[in-house]
């Protein structure tokens, strides 16, 4: 098990977006008992890109999921943005979810019924905050959907809808963008439009950006891979070439 | 834009435009549930306000009589089946208020015109003062001053002068008309005729004491109806319309029936409706289930998921109340036609109308809406978001084990209040099975999943074999039980509630009308227009060729018994008077215990089996209550008899019953003849008296059955109706998602026949489930009831009724996907394929 929590990425000084300790996560009990996570320590520094690789069954997914507060862990404990989600009741777990929190999922990410615009804002009118369409009009400019804003869903490609996604992760300026193999279901050239999207906004907006994915290209975009496999930690990899990563995952085992 | 707050009203909005499919389920059952209550609502306040306009009191200006009900503590009131009379004095007492110019009795003594023309005439003899109460005046001629002289009105056959026969009870007598009678506006229900307050007297069994008072005033009617209310508080008196109260009997009776029969109908609608709508509702749900997982997701909190379903409900709901609202009041004349073919009120009971029923259905149905967006609200609020997630794919897991147990105890409740009956008669008994049959139907929607993958399993490998078509159903349903069950059980429902509905009450006839005609052993029965006066029923025995003859009443008697928790019930009991003496090798009653020459007098009766344990008694306890005509009732039990059914709660002497009947009469009589009857069937006939044989009697308190059986009937209408919509619904949404399967399925090779031809399969599949399990529901109550109540274990189902029930909610299913599946494969498949849904 390695841990890395006194490895800052970046300059010194800003907080860490997100910190985990000792993460355990099973599933089951007794003869049938799973443990998905083996005691995970973490931590990510605010603007960086981060992504999350492994082989399926090494746990990534359950990771992101109890890093976000989607999920509670067994054992141990999250901050996120200073705060400790894991301590959290559920009410107030899904407001913070809501106003410090973005998520992109692989597909159905969005509200059928509801136009690109409100499906960007949905989590500020869950949460009764007041929208500046100035911060709007930006992210729609850095989505590049701007001449889309009144379609629905059933009208856009699925690399729009990625974006769509991406832009209401950013509408409450949350601590962490979360992305569950946010490329997964597009093409490469679509894909890698999104990818640059993230990697972009990670610098320019200063958001931090956790990604899970098993693609090295997709991995490559981040400043740092984390490797997982067997539900623990199986080192990293800083700013290395698709080829690279490649090599590093054979060694972790089963592709 | 501004920067102000942003709330939920813009995803509601967009949600309802788009998903208004699967919210058009809703749509129809809040539709048919506002239709429903409004028009259930109108007769519950006919039944409070409506009634007959009166017709022969319409010149006084108010009208008092005797109470005509029984009062129950915190119940509706029993109406009385027989008229009750004023108290001789009353009207002296009336008269001499201030105020009241004066006060005229009258008395109403039915005679019948015999043979002739209209074998079947029957007018209505009044003491002449009566004439005043209409405001008749004489057109012709003079009053009736001697006892054979009679004045008619002027629409009548008879002129000035002429002769006229009419019989009382059977003995006739001869009449001249004296004097003719008009009136501004002539009675339309009754012919009247006019006789000499003497002549009345001598006549009316009852001695001719007053059945109402008409009461002129100067003034203020209402004032004066008022005084009188108070200084007399055992009386009724009534103004205006509501005179009709008094003149007519059987106004009484239909507003208490409609009162009760209207509210529990709402009763059953609005929990009918709260059902449909959550099941459709739920299915709206589950199919937009992705949508709420990522809300939650997103960070929505369990309030808000609820507010957005019941936002989305409420304004689809709003949208159908008030549509449903203007059908709900043609529905309610379509409701009147109903009762009045069941013979539950008179043909000319007026409804009220106002605009309060459609107050009160918005209110139920928009609560009834609510309630089902919150139940159904339950399941997407409380997940957390990656069960939601992960579940959305998969769909919902098997039904868990605490189900299961609730099911089977439910099953095995179900099945041992089955056997009540066995051990426990009357009321009590129908009560049981109507229960264990709810017991049934909620074990089978607990369990019904599970039984439907049970059965889906047993039957898969036959189906493989089929056929190409049935290979795929097969598959199909084997992964789909959840939405094979959902459409299921609602048919199961409706076949065990209505096998259940109608088996019941012709279980009870069907024993009633064995128990009539194993137990009536004459030869004939003999009855007259209205009635027979027990002179004619001595004379009957003087006709040569009778052997006997007895004379038989058939009334009603309101008893008291206490029910589990103390509390005072009171209910109304069939009332047979027979001649103790005389009606041996007649009648058999299947007398148990004690003998029926023991009835003497009016403190000895003789009750059935099945009332003795409706009231707790036993031989030689006290039954207490008031005969038909609100007279008290204070009798020792000295036989118990056990063909209740057939002819009656309770039997008493013959001449203590007519004596509280309207008429004073006896109903009919028995006669047993020497084998060859011919002859004597005619003299009899020659008497101006109807003669039939005596095995076509019908059973006592026939008529309140059949009564009960029409109301059961329209209930049962109502909610398989219902069912209807909830079935079609689930189908044709279910159908609706599976529409880029179907297109798969054209693209890799099959022809829309095929696919016609699975769908067909699996509508089959779930036509002949439901069928058995509706059947199977209904057994147990229905073999428990039949045993208890007649001994067979088969019971007597009426089998056209059985075989459409079944028949029809089994096509159901077939129809149902019939036309959703028409309606999913209009899309071109390729483009159905790259739907994004």
């Amino acid at each position: 098990m390695t841990s890395l929590s006194s490895t800052p990425l970046v300059e010194a000084a800003p907080a860490e977006a997100l910190r985990l300790s000792g993460l355990v996560k099973t599933y089951g009990s007794g003869s049938t008992r799973v443990t998905a996570l083996r005691g995970i320590d973490l931590a990510i520094a605010r603007g960086s890109f981060t992504a999350i690789m492994g082989p399926s069954g090494s746990g990534k997914s359950t990771l992101l999921h109890s890093a976000a507060g989607l999920d509670r862990p067994t054992s141990g404990a999250v901050h996120l943005g200073g705060t400790e989600i894991s301590a959290l009741k559920p009410r107030q777990l899904t407001a913070f979810r809501r106003d410090h929190v973005g998520f992109v999922f692989q597909a159905y990410n969005l509200l059928p019924a509801l136009t690109v615009e409100d499906n960007i804002t949905l989590p500020l009118r869950l949460g009764r905050q007041p929208l500046d369409p100035r911060w709007l009009e930006t992210l729609l400019e850095a989505v590049g959907l701007n001449d889309h804003r009144h379609r629905r869903p059933a009208e856009l490609s699925g690399g729009q809808q990625q974006r769509v996604a991406i832009a209401r992760a950013l509408i409450t300026r949350p601590h962490v963008v979360f992305g569950d193999e946010p490329t997964g279901a597009l093409d490469s050239r679509t894909g890698k439009q999104v990818l640059d999207l993230l990697a972009h906004t990670a610098k320019e907006l200063h958001q931090t950006v956790v990604v899970v994915t098993h693609d090295p290209v997709v991995a490559s975009h981040a400043d740092r891979v984390i490797f997982l496999a067997d539900g623990a930690f199986a080192g990293h990899l800083d700013g290395g070439t698709p080829q690279q990563i490649t090599d590093r995952m054979s060694t972790l085992g089963e592709w | 834009m501004s920067a102000a707050a942003l709330g939920l009203g813009r995803i509601v909005r967009a949600d309802l435009r788009h998903h208004r499919r699967s919210l058009a389920g809703v749509f129809v059952a809040i539709f048919v549930a506002s239709a429903l209550v409004t028009g259930l609502g109108v007769l519950v306040e006919s039944g409070i306000r409506g009634g007959l306009a009166p017709e022969r009191y319409t010149a006084a200006d108010l009208v008092v009589g005797a109470a005509q009900q029984v009062d129950v503590p915190e119940d509706l009131p029993v109406p009385l089946r027989e008229r009750a009379l004023v108290p001789a004095d009353a009207a002296r007492e009336i008269a001499a208020l201030p105020g009241v110019e004066a006060v005229v009795a009258d008395v109403t003594v039915p005679l019948a015109v015999p043979g002739g023309a209209v074998p079947d005439a029957v007018v209505e003899a009044h003491p002449w003062p009566a004439t005043a109460l209409t405001g008749f005046t004489l057109a012709e001629g003079r009053e009736p001053a001697a006892a054979d002289e009679i004045a008619v009105t002027v629409g009548s056959a008879h002129r000035l002068g002429e002769a006229v026969t009419l019989a009382h009870g059977g003995s006739p007598a001869t009449y001249r008309v004296v004097g003719v009678v008009a009136a501004p506006v002539a009675p339309d229900r009754s012919i009247p005729v006019f006789l000499t307050e003497d002549r009345i007297a001598d006549l009316d069994p009852r001695g001719g004491i007053p059945h109402a008072l008409g009461v002129f005033v100067d003034g203020d009617p209402e004032q004066a109806a008022t005084a009188i209310r108070e200084s007399f508080p055992a009386l009724v008196a009534r103004t205006g319309d509501a005179r009709g109260d008094v003149e007519f009997l059987d106004s009484g009776a239909a507003r208490t029936l409609l009162i009760a029969i209207g509210s529990a109908f709402v009763g059953t609608c609005i929990l009918v409706a709260l059902f449909i709508v959550s099941g459709t509702l739920s299915l709206s749900v589950q199919s937009r289930r992705r949508e709420y997982a990522l809300l939650r997701a997103v960070g929505a909190t369990p309030q808000q998921v609820h507010a957005l379903i019941a936002r989305e409900v409420l304004a689809v709901a709003a949208l159908a109340a008030v549509l449903g609202l203007a059908p709900g009041y043609l529905l309610s004349s379509v409701l009147q036609s109903a009762f009045v073919a069941g013979g539950v009120i008179p043909g000319d009971f007026a409804l009220a109308v106002s605009p309060l029923p459609a107050a009160g259905a918005l209110l139920l149905v928009l609560g009834a809406a609510w309630g089902a967006a919150r139940i159904a609200a339950r399941r997407p609020a409380r997940l957390d978001p990656i069960e939601a997630l992960r579940e959305s794919s998969t769909g919902p897991g098997p039904i868990g084990l605490p189900r299961v147990i609730t099911g089977i105890v439910f099953a095995a409740a179900g099945l041992s209040v089955s056997t009540v009956p066995l051990v426990v008669r009357g009321d009590a008994a129908v009560g049981a099975s109507a229960g264990a049959a709810l017991m049934l139907i909620v074990a089978l929607a607990l369990l019904g999943p599970w039984l439907v993958s049970l059965c889906v399993r047993a039957v898969g490998p036959a189906l493989r074999r089929l056929s190409a078509a049935g290979f795929v159903a097969a598959a199909n349903t084997a992964v789909g039980s959840r939405r094979l069950a959902a459409a299921i059980l609602p048919i199961a429902l409706g076949i065990g509630l209505g096998l259940v509905q109608i088996g019941g009450p012709a279980i009870v006839s069907a024993e009633a009308a064995n128990q009539a005609r194993a137990g009536v052993t004459a030869q004939l029965r003999v009855s007259g227009p209205s009635g027979l006066s027990p002179d004619v029923v001595e004379g009957i025995r003087d006709v040569s060729g009778v052997d006997a003859a007895s004379g038989v009443v058939v009334s009603a008697a309101v008893l008291d018994s206490r029910d589990i928790e103390g509390k005072t019930v009171r209910a109304e009991y069939a009332l047979q008077g027979i001649d103790p003496g005389t009606v041996d090798g007649l009648l058999d009653l299947k007398v148990r215990d004690g003998a029926l020459g023991a009835l003497d007098g009016d403190a000895t009766v003789a009750v059935s089996t099945d009332a003795a344990q409706s009231l707790g008694i036993r031989m030689g306890d006290t039954v207490t209550g008031v005969f038909g005509d609100g007279a008290a009732l204070d009798a020792t039990v000295v036989a118990v008899y056990e063909r209740g059914l057939g002819f009656g709660a309770l039997t008493m002497d013959e001449a203590q019953v007519r004596a509280h009947t309207t008429s004073g009469l006896d109903s009919f009589a028995l006669v047993s003849t020497e084998p060859d009857a011919a002859a004597t069937v005619a003299a009899l006939e020659a008497q101006g008296l109807v003669v039939t044989p005596a095995s076509g009697q019908k059973a006592a308190g026939a008529d309140a059955v059949s009564q009960q059986g029409w109301v059961n009937l329209v209930a049962l209408l109502v909610i398989l109706g219902y069912i209807a919509i909830a079935v079609v619904n689930t189908l044709v949404m279910a159908t609706g998602e599976r529409s880029r399967e179907f297109a798969l399925l054209q693209l890799i090779g099959a022809s829309r026949g095929q696919v016609r031809a699975t769908m067909r399969t699996e509508a089959i599949l779930i036509a002949a489930i439901s069928m058995v399990f509706g059947v199977l529901v209904a057994i147990p109550p229905l073999m428990g009831m039949s045993y208890g109540i007649s001994g067979q274990p088969i019971p007597a189902m009426p089998v056209l009724g059985s075989l459409a029930i079944i028949g029809g909610m089994g096509a159901l299913a077939l129809i149902a996907l019939r036309l959703a599946t028409g309606a999913t494969l209009r899309r071109r498949p390729i483009e159905e394929i790259g739907s994004r849904e």
